[in-house]
Protein backbone atom coordinates (compact mmCIF):
# COMPACT_ATOMS: atom_id res chain seq x y z
CA UNK A 1 0.00 0.00 0.00
CA UNK A 2 2.88 2.40 1.02
CA UNK A 3 4.64 1.55 -2.20
CA UNK A 4 1.93 1.90 -4.49
CA UNK A 5 1.06 5.26 -2.86
CA UNK A 6 5.02 6.11 -3.75
CA UNK A 7 4.87 4.96 -7.16
CA UNK A 8 1.85 7.30 -8.11
CA UNK A 9 3.35 9.99 -6.60
CA UNK A 10 6.51 9.53 -8.83
CA UNK A 11 4.28 9.26 -11.73
CA UNK A 12 2.41 12.02 -10.66
CA UNK A 13 5.86 13.69 -10.57
CA UNK A 14 6.81 12.77 -13.93
CA UNK A 15 3.60 13.85 -15.66
CA UNK A 16 2.94 17.08 -14.54
CA UNK A 17 6.87 18.18 -14.70
CA UNK A 18 6.70 16.53 -18.22
CA UNK A 19 3.79 18.85 -19.23
CA UNK A 20 5.54 22.06 -17.39
CA UNK A 21 8.84 21.02 -19.64
CA UNK A 22 7.27 20.17 -22.94
CA UNK A 23 4.32 21.69 -23.46
CA UNK A 24 3.25 24.99 -20.97
CA UNK A 25 6.39 26.87 -20.09
CA UNK A 26 6.05 27.70 -24.46
CA UNK A 27 2.69 29.14 -23.67
CA UNK A 28 2.87 32.48 -21.98
CA UNK A 29 0.29 35.28 -22.15
CA UNK A 30 0.85 38.30 -23.35
CA UNK A 31 4.06 38.01 -21.75
CA UNK A 32 2.49 38.50 -18.03
CA UNK A 33 0.71 34.77 -17.59
CA UNK A 34 3.59 32.01 -17.15
CA UNK A 35 2.03 28.55 -16.00
CA UNK A 36 3.86 26.79 -13.52
CA UNK A 37 2.12 23.64 -13.68
CA UNK A 38 4.77 21.59 -12.22
CA UNK A 39 3.67 23.48 -8.48
CA UNK A 40 0.31 20.78 -9.13
CA UNK A 41 2.23 17.97 -8.08
CA UNK A 42 2.95 19.67 -4.41
CA UNK A 43 -0.37 21.08 -3.84
CA UNK A 44 -1.84 17.81 -4.67
CA UNK A 45 0.50 16.01 -2.59
CA UNK A 46 -1.34 13.53 -0.21
CA UNK A 47 -2.09 15.61 3.49
CA UNK A 48 -0.41 13.36 5.93
CA UNK A 49 2.93 13.66 4.05
CA UNK A 50 5.49 14.00 6.69
CA UNK A 51 6.62 17.68 7.33
CA UNK A 52 10.18 17.23 6.89
CA UNK A 53 9.68 15.06 4.01
CA UNK A 54 7.20 17.29 1.60
CA UNK A 55 9.92 20.02 2.25
CA UNK A 56 12.52 17.73 0.96
CA UNK A 57 10.41 16.77 -1.93
CA UNK A 58 9.58 20.84 -2.70
CA UNK A 59 13.59 21.47 -2.62
CA UNK A 60 14.26 18.56 -5.22
CA UNK A 61 11.36 19.58 -7.12
CA UNK A 62 12.30 23.22 -7.45
CA UNK A 63 15.85 22.07 -8.31
CA UNK A 64 14.93 19.25 -11.17
CA UNK A 65 12.92 22.13 -12.86
CA UNK A 66 15.84 25.08 -12.04
CA UNK A 67 18.29 23.03 -13.51
CA UNK A 68 16.52 22.94 -17.49
CA UNK A 69 15.57 26.92 -16.96
CA UNK A 70 19.37 27.70 -15.60
CA UNK A 71 17.43 29.91 -12.80
CA UNK A 72 19.61 27.75 -10.25
CA UNK A 73 17.73 27.64 -6.56
CA UNK A 74 14.87 30.25 -7.79
CA UNK A 75 12.07 27.85 -8.39
CA UNK A 76 13.64 25.74 -4.91
CA UNK A 77 13.16 28.70 -2.86
CA UNK A 78 9.64 28.95 -3.99
CA UNK A 79 8.13 25.01 -3.62
CA UNK A 80 10.50 25.28 -0.40
CA UNK A 81 8.08 28.06 0.81
CA UNK A 82 5.22 26.51 -0.13
CA UNK A 83 6.25 22.78 1.45
CA UNK A 84 6.37 24.58 4.29
CA UNK A 85 2.74 26.64 4.16
CA UNK A 86 0.96 24.39 2.97
CA UNK A 87 0.15 22.08 5.92
CA UNK A 88 -0.82 25.75 7.75
CA UNK A 89 -3.06 26.41 5.09
CA UNK A 90 -5.11 23.29 4.86
CA UNK A 91 -5.32 23.39 9.05
CA UNK A 92 -6.68 26.62 8.22
CA UNK A 93 -9.13 26.04 5.73
CA UNK A 94 -10.29 22.50 6.65
CA UNK A 95 -11.38 24.55 10.22
CA UNK A 96 -14.47 22.92 10.56
CA UNK A 97 -14.88 19.63 8.47
CA UNK A 98 -12.07 17.87 9.06
CA UNK A 99 -9.92 16.05 6.72
CA UNK A 100 -9.06 13.30 8.87
CA UNK A 101 -10.67 10.85 6.34
CA UNK A 102 -9.29 12.80 3.67
CA UNK A 103 -5.78 11.38 2.61
CA UNK A 104 -6.23 12.55 -1.00
CA UNK A 105 -6.68 16.48 -2.45
CA UNK A 106 -8.50 16.73 -5.54
CA UNK A 107 -11.19 18.65 -6.52
CA UNK A 108 -13.45 15.24 -6.45
CA UNK A 109 -13.33 14.99 -2.54
CA UNK A 110 -12.97 18.48 -1.74
CA UNK A 111 -15.61 20.30 -3.65
CA UNK A 112 -14.32 22.98 -6.16
CA UNK A 113 -14.93 25.88 -3.71
CA UNK A 114 -12.38 24.37 -1.38
CA UNK A 115 -9.89 23.66 -4.22
CA UNK A 116 -10.02 26.92 -5.63
CA UNK A 117 -9.37 29.36 -2.54
CA UNK A 118 -6.40 26.31 -1.31
CA UNK A 119 -4.66 25.94 -4.60
CA UNK A 120 -5.30 29.77 -5.29
CA UNK A 121 -4.00 30.85 -2.22
CA UNK A 122 -0.92 28.50 -2.09
CA UNK A 123 -0.17 29.05 -6.17
CA UNK A 124 -0.30 33.13 -5.41
CA UNK A 125 2.06 32.72 -2.22
CA UNK A 126 4.61 30.60 -4.58
CA UNK A 127 4.07 33.20 -7.91
CA UNK A 128 4.83 35.65 -5.54
CA UNK A 129 8.45 34.51 -4.19
CA UNK A 130 9.30 33.52 -7.76
CA UNK A 131 9.18 37.03 -9.33
CA UNK A 132 10.37 38.89 -6.10
CA UNK A 133 13.39 36.80 -6.80
CA UNK A 134 13.54 36.77 -10.33
CA UNK A 135 13.45 40.52 -10.41
CA UNK A 136 16.52 41.80 -8.51
CA UNK A 137 15.75 45.45 -8.86
CA UNK A 138 13.15 47.41 -7.33
CA UNK A 139 10.92 49.27 -10.18
CA UNK A 140 9.23 46.15 -11.28
CA UNK A 141 8.07 45.31 -7.79
CA UNK A 142 4.79 46.22 -9.05
CA UNK A 143 5.24 44.54 -12.14
CA UNK A 144 5.92 41.33 -10.40
CA UNK A 145 2.87 41.46 -8.34
CA UNK A 146 0.66 41.62 -11.22
CA UNK A 147 2.72 38.81 -12.99
CA UNK A 148 2.35 36.54 -9.89
CA UNK A 149 -1.52 37.55 -10.01
CA UNK A 150 -2.50 36.77 -13.68
CA UNK A 151 -0.05 33.81 -13.52
CA UNK A 152 -1.36 32.04 -10.57
CA UNK A 153 -4.90 32.10 -12.18
CA UNK A 154 -3.72 31.17 -15.66
CA UNK A 155 -1.69 27.98 -13.83
CA UNK A 156 -4.79 27.24 -11.04
CA UNK A 157 -7.38 27.30 -14.02
CA UNK A 158 -4.89 24.64 -16.55
CA UNK A 159 -4.62 22.58 -12.75
CA UNK A 160 -8.42 22.55 -12.64
CA UNK A 161 -8.83 21.55 -16.41
CA UNK A 162 -6.43 18.42 -15.63
CA UNK A 163 -8.01 17.63 -12.61
CA UNK A 164 -11.02 16.77 -14.58
CA UNK A 165 -9.32 15.41 -17.73
CA UNK A 166 -7.26 12.75 -15.01
CA UNK A 167 -10.07 12.47 -12.47
CA UNK A 168 -12.13 10.80 -15.77
CA UNK A 169 -9.48 8.43 -16.92
CA UNK A 170 -9.77 7.12 -13.22
CA UNK A 171 -13.47 6.87 -13.21
CA UNK A 172 -13.13 5.19 -16.42
CA UNK A 173 -11.36 1.78 -15.13
CA UNK B 1 22.01 20.03 26.50
CA UNK B 2 19.42 17.14 26.13
CA UNK B 3 16.38 19.62 26.62
CA UNK B 4 17.99 21.64 23.78
CA UNK B 5 17.86 18.96 21.51
CA UNK B 6 15.07 18.00 22.64
CA UNK B 7 13.74 22.17 21.62
CA UNK B 8 15.89 21.44 18.11
CA UNK B 9 13.93 18.36 17.64
CA UNK B 10 10.15 20.37 18.05
CA UNK B 11 11.65 22.66 15.54
CA UNK B 12 13.15 20.44 13.17
CA UNK B 13 10.82 21.30 10.63
CA UNK B 14 11.26 25.08 11.16
CA UNK B 15 15.30 24.61 10.90
CA UNK B 16 14.87 22.45 8.19
CA UNK B 17 13.10 25.49 6.18
CA UNK B 18 15.57 27.52 6.97
CA UNK B 19 18.08 25.89 5.98
CA UNK B 20 17.07 25.03 2.55
CA UNK B 21 15.73 28.34 1.99
CA UNK B 22 19.53 29.51 2.81
CA UNK B 23 21.00 26.92 0.37
CA UNK B 24 18.47 27.73 -2.29
CA UNK B 25 19.43 31.82 -1.71
CA UNK B 26 23.36 30.21 -1.93
CA UNK B 27 22.90 29.17 -4.88
CA UNK B 28 21.16 31.99 -6.54
CA UNK B 29 23.63 34.17 -5.07
CA UNK B 30 26.71 32.07 -6.43
CA UNK B 31 24.99 31.34 -9.53
CA UNK B 32 27.96 32.37 -11.67
CA UNK B 33 30.43 30.20 -9.31
CA UNK B 34 28.29 26.76 -10.25
CA UNK B 35 27.76 27.72 -13.47
CA UNK B 36 31.03 25.57 -14.54
CA UNK B 37 29.07 22.31 -12.35
CA UNK B 38 28.12 20.91 -15.77
CA UNK B 39 25.09 19.62 -14.34
CA UNK B 40 23.37 22.07 -12.44
CA UNK B 41 22.57 23.79 -15.86
CA UNK B 42 21.01 23.26 -19.44
CA UNK B 43 23.90 22.09 -20.70
CA UNK B 44 23.45 18.84 -18.85
CA UNK B 45 22.93 15.35 -20.94
CA UNK B 46 19.59 14.82 -19.74
CA UNK B 47 18.08 18.04 -20.00
CA UNK B 48 20.04 18.64 -23.67
CA UNK B 49 18.52 15.29 -25.05
CA UNK B 50 14.99 16.59 -23.76
CA UNK B 51 15.35 19.67 -25.26
CA UNK B 52 16.28 18.67 -28.27
CA UNK B 53 14.06 16.16 -29.09
CA UNK B 54 11.12 18.93 -28.36
CA UNK B 55 13.24 20.77 -30.39
CA UNK B 56 13.25 18.06 -33.25
CA UNK B 57 9.28 18.09 -32.82
CA UNK B 58 9.10 22.08 -33.05
CA UNK B 59 11.37 22.20 -36.46
CA UNK B 60 8.18 20.85 -38.37
CA UNK B 61 5.83 23.74 -37.33
CA UNK B 62 8.82 26.10 -38.24
CA UNK B 63 10.35 24.55 -41.23
CA UNK B 64 8.61 26.76 -43.61
CA UNK B 65 9.22 30.07 -42.34
CA UNK B 66 13.02 28.99 -41.12
CA UNK B 67 13.39 27.85 -45.01
CA UNK B 68 12.90 31.39 -46.49
CA UNK B 69 14.61 32.98 -44.00
CA UNK B 70 17.83 30.83 -44.81
CA UNK B 71 17.12 31.52 -48.58
CA UNK B 72 17.05 35.07 -47.16
CA UNK B 73 20.12 35.13 -45.28
CA UNK B 74 22.23 32.37 -48.22
CA UNK B 75 21.15 35.70 -51.31
CA UNK B 76 22.61 38.74 -48.87
CA UNK B 77 25.85 36.78 -48.32
CA UNK B 78 26.13 35.82 -51.69
CA UNK B 79 25.68 39.88 -52.95
CA UNK B 80 28.11 40.51 -50.27
CA UNK B 81 30.44 37.53 -50.74
CA UNK B 82 30.50 39.29 -55.09
CA UNK B 83 31.33 42.68 -53.89
CA UNK B 84 34.20 41.15 -51.88
CA UNK B 85 35.45 39.14 -54.39
CA UNK B 86 35.16 42.11 -56.84
CA UNK B 87 37.21 44.34 -54.44
CA UNK B 88 39.51 41.11 -53.51
CA UNK B 89 40.55 40.73 -57.38
CA UNK B 90 40.79 44.79 -57.62
CA UNK B 91 43.24 44.74 -55.22
CA UNK B 92 45.13 41.57 -56.10
CA UNK B 93 45.82 42.65 -59.75
CA UNK B 94 46.97 46.58 -58.03
CA UNK B 95 49.00 44.52 -55.55
CA UNK B 96 50.71 42.45 -58.58
CA UNK B 97 51.46 45.68 -60.38
CA UNK B 98 52.76 47.36 -57.17
CA UNK B 99 55.34 44.32 -56.87
CA UNK B 100 56.19 44.21 -60.28
CA UNK B 101 57.05 47.83 -60.46
CA UNK B 102 59.02 47.57 -57.26
CA UNK B 103 60.72 44.16 -58.19
CA UNK B 104 61.76 46.28 -61.35
CA UNK B 105 63.12 48.79 -59.38
CA UNK B 106 65.00 46.79 -56.82
CA UNK B 107 65.92 43.18 -57.92
CA UNK B 108 66.59 41.61 -54.25
CA UNK B 109 63.42 41.64 -53.19
CA UNK B 110 61.48 38.45 -52.96
CA UNK B 111 60.00 37.35 -55.36
CA UNK B 112 57.04 36.22 -53.14
CA UNK B 113 53.66 37.85 -53.37
CA UNK B 114 53.14 40.11 -50.53
CA UNK B 115 49.76 39.10 -50.25
CA UNK B 116 50.43 35.17 -49.97
CA UNK B 117 51.39 36.15 -46.75
CA UNK B 118 48.03 37.25 -45.30
CA UNK B 119 46.18 34.31 -47.48
CA UNK B 120 47.77 31.59 -45.47
CA UNK B 121 48.02 33.40 -42.24
CA UNK B 122 45.29 32.27 -39.86
CA UNK B 123 46.79 33.85 -36.60
CA UNK B 124 43.85 36.52 -36.98
CA UNK B 125 41.06 33.85 -38.44
CA UNK B 126 37.97 33.20 -36.62
CA UNK B 127 36.25 30.06 -37.14
CA UNK B 128 32.26 29.66 -37.34
CA UNK B 129 30.68 26.68 -35.81
CA UNK B 130 26.80 26.20 -36.55
CA UNK B 131 24.61 25.22 -34.13
CA UNK B 132 20.96 25.11 -33.10
CA UNK B 133 19.43 26.87 -30.78
CA UNK B 134 16.95 23.98 -29.05
CA UNK B 135 15.64 26.38 -25.89
CA UNK B 136 15.58 30.08 -25.65
CA UNK B 137 14.03 32.50 -23.13
CA UNK B 138 13.25 35.89 -23.28
CA UNK B 139 10.30 36.77 -20.57
CA UNK B 140 13.33 36.93 -17.73
CA UNK B 141 15.76 39.03 -16.33
CA UNK B 142 18.17 36.73 -16.65
CA UNK B 143 18.18 34.90 -20.05
CA UNK B 144 20.07 31.66 -21.57
CA UNK B 145 20.18 29.35 -24.64
CA UNK B 146 20.89 25.94 -24.98
CA UNK B 147 22.65 24.94 -27.92
CA UNK B 148 23.23 21.29 -29.45
CA UNK B 149 26.49 21.32 -29.76
CA UNK B 150 29.13 21.27 -27.20
CA UNK B 151 32.74 20.56 -26.55
CA UNK B 152 32.66 17.63 -28.84
CA UNK B 153 32.16 20.01 -31.51
CA UNK B 154 34.57 22.35 -30.13
CA UNK B 155 32.95 24.47 -28.38
CA UNK B 156 34.23 26.06 -25.19
CA UNK B 157 33.18 28.23 -22.56
CA UNK B 158 33.80 31.86 -23.21
CA UNK B 159 33.28 31.95 -27.06
CA UNK B 160 31.00 34.28 -28.92
CA UNK B 161 27.91 33.53 -30.33
CA UNK B 162 26.45 34.84 -33.42
CA UNK B 163 23.57 34.86 -35.90
CA UNK B 164 22.75 36.31 -39.55
CA UNK B 165 21.19 39.63 -38.16
CA UNK B 166 23.69 40.43 -35.34
CA UNK B 167 25.16 39.42 -31.95
CA UNK B 168 23.40 36.90 -29.79
CA UNK B 169 25.34 36.27 -26.71
CA UNK B 170 28.15 34.17 -24.61
CA UNK B 171 28.59 30.35 -24.06
CA UNK B 172 29.20 30.01 -20.31
CA UNK B 173 28.57 26.25 -20.08
CA UNK B 174 29.28 23.38 -21.92
CA UNK B 175 29.10 19.55 -21.93
CA UNK B 176 29.78 16.92 -24.80
CA UNK B 177 27.29 17.83 -26.51
CA UNK B 178 25.58 20.62 -25.66
CA UNK B 179 26.26 24.36 -24.76
CA UNK B 180 24.34 26.69 -22.41
CA UNK B 181 24.97 30.46 -23.37
CA UNK B 182 24.50 33.68 -21.80
CA UNK B 183 21.87 36.56 -23.99
CA UNK B 184 22.69 39.30 -25.02
CA UNK B 185 19.40 39.83 -22.94
CA UNK B 186 21.02 39.19 -19.29
CA UNK B 187 21.57 41.83 -16.86
CA UNK B 188 24.63 40.72 -16.47
CA UNK B 189 26.63 41.21 -20.24
CA UNK B 190 28.34 43.51 -21.07
CA UNK B 191 29.03 43.88 -25.08
CA UNK B 192 32.42 46.20 -25.86
CA UNK B 193 30.90 47.70 -28.93
CA UNK B 194 31.89 50.83 -31.36
CA UNK B 195 29.44 53.85 -32.43
CA UNK B 196 31.04 55.33 -35.24
CA UNK B 197 34.90 54.46 -34.23
CA UNK B 198 34.04 55.51 -30.92
CA UNK B 199 34.38 52.70 -27.62
CA UNK B 200 31.89 51.92 -25.98
CA UNK B 201 29.41 49.01 -23.79
CA UNK B 202 26.18 47.69 -24.80
CA UNK B 203 23.72 46.44 -21.69
CA UNK B 204 20.41 44.96 -21.30
CA UNK B 205 17.66 46.38 -19.28
CA UNK B 206 14.57 44.39 -18.79
CA UNK B 207 12.27 43.60 -20.23
CA UNK B 208 12.40 44.88 -23.85
CA UNK B 209 13.75 42.41 -26.30
CA UNK B 210 14.34 44.69 -28.76
CA UNK B 211 16.11 47.59 -26.97
CA UNK B 212 19.27 47.81 -25.21
CA UNK B 213 21.60 50.69 -23.61
CA UNK B 214 24.75 51.83 -24.82
CA UNK B 215 27.20 53.55 -22.17
CA UNK B 216 30.18 55.42 -22.68
CA UNK B 217 29.80 57.94 -25.80
CA UNK B 218 31.27 61.35 -24.96
CA UNK B 219 28.40 64.42 -25.03
CA UNK B 220 31.60 66.27 -27.69
CA UNK B 221 29.95 63.88 -30.47
CA UNK B 222 26.55 64.40 -32.75
CA UNK B 223 25.05 61.38 -32.91
CA UNK B 224 22.11 61.01 -35.36
CA UNK B 225 19.22 58.43 -34.96
CA UNK B 226 20.15 54.90 -36.90
CA UNK B 227 23.27 55.26 -36.29
CA UNK B 228 25.49 51.20 -36.61
CA UNK B 229 26.24 50.02 -33.33
CA UNK B 230 29.11 46.82 -34.11
CA UNK B 231 31.37 45.24 -31.73
CA UNK B 232 34.60 46.60 -30.98
CA UNK B 233 36.89 43.48 -31.68
CA UNK B 234 38.71 44.96 -28.07
CA UNK B 235 37.73 41.65 -26.04
CA UNK B 236 38.71 38.51 -27.48
CA UNK B 237 34.86 37.13 -27.60
CA UNK B 238 33.59 38.41 -30.95
CA UNK B 239 35.14 39.55 -34.35
CA UNK B 240 34.95 43.30 -34.54
CA UNK B 241 32.36 44.86 -36.96
CA UNK B 242 29.37 42.08 -35.74
CA UNK B 243 25.79 44.36 -35.92
CA UNK B 244 24.90 44.73 -32.85
CA UNK B 245 22.04 47.16 -33.44
CA UNK B 246 21.36 51.20 -34.05
CA UNK B 247 20.55 54.06 -32.36
CA UNK B 248 17.17 54.66 -31.45
CA UNK B 249 17.10 57.79 -29.29
CA UNK B 250 20.44 59.63 -27.85
CA UNK B 251 19.56 61.27 -24.60
CA UNK B 252 21.71 64.06 -23.28
CA UNK B 253 21.19 65.60 -20.12
CA UNK B 254 22.73 68.40 -18.82
CA UNK B 255 25.31 67.30 -16.12
CA UNK B 256 26.04 64.14 -17.39
CA UNK B 257 29.58 63.92 -19.40
CA UNK B 258 27.83 60.80 -21.52
CA UNK B 259 25.22 60.33 -23.94
CA UNK B 260 22.08 57.69 -22.68
CA UNK B 261 21.27 55.88 -25.52
CA UNK B 262 18.84 53.20 -26.54
CA UNK B 263 19.44 50.86 -29.33
CA UNK B 264 17.41 49.26 -31.23
CA UNK B 265 18.57 45.42 -31.43
CA UNK B 266 19.25 43.89 -34.57
CA UNK B 267 18.46 39.97 -33.53
CA UNK B 268 15.52 39.07 -32.82
CA UNK B 269 15.66 37.06 -30.07
CA UNK B 270 12.32 35.69 -29.95
CA UNK B 271 13.05 33.83 -33.55
CA UNK B 272 16.61 32.83 -32.97
CA UNK B 273 17.16 28.99 -34.84
CA UNK B 274 20.55 29.26 -36.40
CA UNK B 275 23.53 30.40 -34.66
CA UNK B 276 27.05 30.66 -35.11
CA UNK B 277 29.42 30.02 -32.45
CA UNK B 278 32.87 32.28 -32.99
CA UNK B 279 35.79 30.46 -32.20
CA UNK B 280 39.10 32.78 -32.62
CA UNK B 281 42.14 30.85 -33.69
CA UNK B 282 44.86 32.24 -31.30
CA UNK B 283 42.36 33.45 -28.65
CA UNK B 284 44.79 31.87 -25.75
CA UNK B 285 47.57 33.35 -27.17
CA UNK B 286 45.93 36.86 -27.28
CA UNK B 287 44.57 36.45 -23.43
CA UNK B 288 48.16 35.12 -22.18
CA UNK B 289 49.93 38.33 -23.56
CA UNK B 290 46.90 40.33 -21.78
CA UNK B 291 47.41 38.70 -18.42
CA UNK B 292 51.19 39.44 -18.92
CA UNK B 293 50.82 42.77 -19.63
CA UNK B 294 48.70 43.33 -16.38
CA UNK B 295 50.22 41.33 -13.97
CA UNK B 296 53.68 43.26 -15.15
Amino acid sequence: MENKGVLSQVINFVLYAAIHILVMNKLPLYNTAFCYIYVAFLILLPVNTSRTVELFIGFGTGLFIDIFYDSIGINAAACVALAFVRPYVIQLLSGKHSFEGVSRISIQETGIQWFFIYAGSLLFLHHLILFFIDTSSSQFIFSSIVKAFFSALYTLVTIIIFQYLLATNTQRR
Amino acid sequence: MQKLFLLLYKFKTFLIFVVLELICLLLIVQYNKYQSVAFLNSSNRLVGTIFSITGNIEDYFILKSKNEQIAQDYSLLQNKLDSLQKINDALYLQSQELTHQVSTLDSTASSKHPLDKFLTDTSLSFQYIPAKVINNSVLHERNYLTLNKGSNDGIDVDMGVICADGVVGKVIAVSGSFATVQSLLHLDTKISSKLRGNLSTTHWVPYDVHTAKLDGVERHLKIRDRELITTSGYNSVFPEGIKIGEVKKAMLESDKSHYNIDVTLSTDFKTLYFVYVVKKNKKEEQLNLEAQRNGK
